[in-house]
């Protein structure tokens, strides 16, 4: 089958992918065994088969690692470009700054929608050192972001908001001493530190995918994996960790030389040929 | 050199909160400053006008805050006229022209506002009052839009702008922290070479 063709550059292209990062490296490693479990259950696959990729996805789900089960999906979206090609357009956002807040929502809905959109900080204790070890902010020298440590240098004054997490905890502490059958623009009068997260809770609670639902200023925070998500848009491949916080990454490998643009199909690059394709070429 | 709109905003969000406003509020100017200057009205004039006078208040001249007043409004916590014709005295407010944005959000978008000591209304004859220190101010329930919706097509700032530019610059400066030793060696990971 076409699908099995490209399991296998898949998987060829893992055993391509070499890294010095010992916590990467064993994650590469993992997943070249789990192209051995994919190709198998791809050579298993038959057209009288009831709801196919849903029985792949579950046993995927209990039998790979996570860097194999994102590799197991991104092949089954492949065979079906009239579901996927048009999610190309939208993959940017609006950046609108100042999105208007509605301010006239109760706050005990705001509280609700906190709770439930950032459920995710209730394992997360803030007062605690290492939950804010770092701090997000712009270099004077490099009018970059950079990331620094709270507690051994004097930034926090200088603190970007990208810390969504600890942001909405301490909103919602606010929030819960607040009459709940107030506004949230009465709120905000009071509270005005919270205006931005409020602003954010209100674009995020429509967006699916709008962010990173985790500790973005823990001390175990790594930052190339938010990198690694980032450049994964711009068709990055071979994530290649240099630090915890710099990486290499490989852009169009496989893309054609100007000779050869007329004959390659601009839609089957990412992975490479496999040996006998190449061959005949 | 020009500036696109978006450019704009983000500086005057970085200016906004490198003069002392929480990043929420300096998100409140940015977005004010985009929409005036959409319909050919000079934004950062005024936002440089208030943050030049933000916390320079001398006993017994207190005034509002266009932002903070603007977003009572918008957020739906200050009362506005309800009836074509009348009018809410508001008294001193600092750079008024920056609440013409929240204004605006109040459906159907027909709140005026209007500072009687500074002459006409009409959008093309701002006097500077409009953009630096501070006017009594009323708000007034009109027919129509006090700035006609048709003129949001601007899409860059004028070079004549470009001394309002260089004020946000220094006041956005001051959210850039100043490197060291050690956020060099850790900033970016790469160690002081940097030659990869």
């Amino acid at each position: 089958m076409w699908e099995n063709q490209l399991v296998r550059r898949a998987a060829r292209n893992a055993n391509d992918w070499h890294v010095a990062d010992e916590r990467q490296a064993g994650r590469v490693e993992r997943l070249r065994a789990d192209f051995d479990w994919i190709m198998a259950r791809a050579d298993l696959l038959s057209p009288e088969d009831e709801l196919p990729w849903d029985a792949l996805y579950r046993a995927g789900e209990a039998a790979l690692s996570l860097e194999g089960q994102e590799a197991l999906v991104s092949l089954m979206f492949e065979p079906h470009a009239e579901l996927v090609d048009g999610l190309a357009a939208c993959m940017h956002a609006e950046e609108d700054v100042a999105h208007r807040i509605d301010g006239a929502v109760r706050a005990g809905d705001v509280l609700a929608a906190l709770e439930s959109q950032y459920d995710w900080t209730d394992g997360i204790d803030y007062d605690s050192p290492d939950a804010q070890a770092r701090v997000w902010y712009v270099s004077e020298e490099k009018l970059e972001p950079r990331l620094g440590e709270r507690h051994e240098e004097p930034l926090e004054p200088y603190e970007q908001p990208l810390c969504p997490g600890r942001d909405a905890v301490r909103m919602r502490r606010d929030l819960a001493g607040f009459d709940p059958a107030d506004s949230l623009g009465a709120f905000l009068l009071r509270h005005p530190e919270h205006r931005h997260m409020a602003r954010r809770l209100q674009i995020v609670g429509n967006i699916e995918f709008g962010e990173i639902r985790d500790n973005t200023i823990g001390a175990g925070m790594i930052p190339i994996d938010l990198l690694r998500c980032k450049l994964s848009f711009f068709g990055a491949t071979k994530f290649d960790p240099r630090s915890d916080r710099w990486l290499r990454i490989t852009m169009y490998q496989g893309a054609p030389f100007p000779d050869e643009l007329a004959t390659l199909d601009p839609d089957d690059l990412v992975y490479p040929p496999l040996e006998e394709a190449v061959a005949t070429r | 050199m020009s500036w696109s709109l978006g450019e704009t905003a983000a500086l005057a969000l970085k200016a906004a909160r490198g003069a002392g406003l929480s990043w929420g509020l300096a998100e409140e100017a940015a977005g004010a400053v985009f929409w005036l200057h959409q319909r050919g009205l000079p934004g950062v004039s005024a936002l440089c006008g208030y943050l030049d006078a933000c916390g320079h208040d001398r006993p017994g001249e207190e005034a509002l805050c266009p932002l903070v007043l603007g977003t009572a409004l918008s957020d739906g916590t200050h009362p506005v006229p309800d009836t074509v014709g009348d009018q809410l005295d508001l008294g001193p407010v600092r750079s008024p022209l920056l609440l013409l944005p929240f204004l605006a959000t109040i459906p159907p978008g027909t709140v005026w506002v209007v500072a009687p000591g500074l002459g006409d209304n009409t959008p093309d004859e701002w006097h500077s009052g409009w953009l630096r220190g501070s006017a009594p101010c009323q708000l007034r329930r009109g027919t129509n839009s006090q700035i006609d919706p048709g003129r949001a097509g601007q899409t860059r700032l004028p070079d004549h702008f470009a001394c309002c530019i260089d004020r946000l610059t220094v006041y956005a400066h001051r959210t850039y922290a100043p490197a060291t030793s050690q956020s060099r060696l850790a900033g970016a990971g790469a160690g002081l070479t940097d030659n990869d």
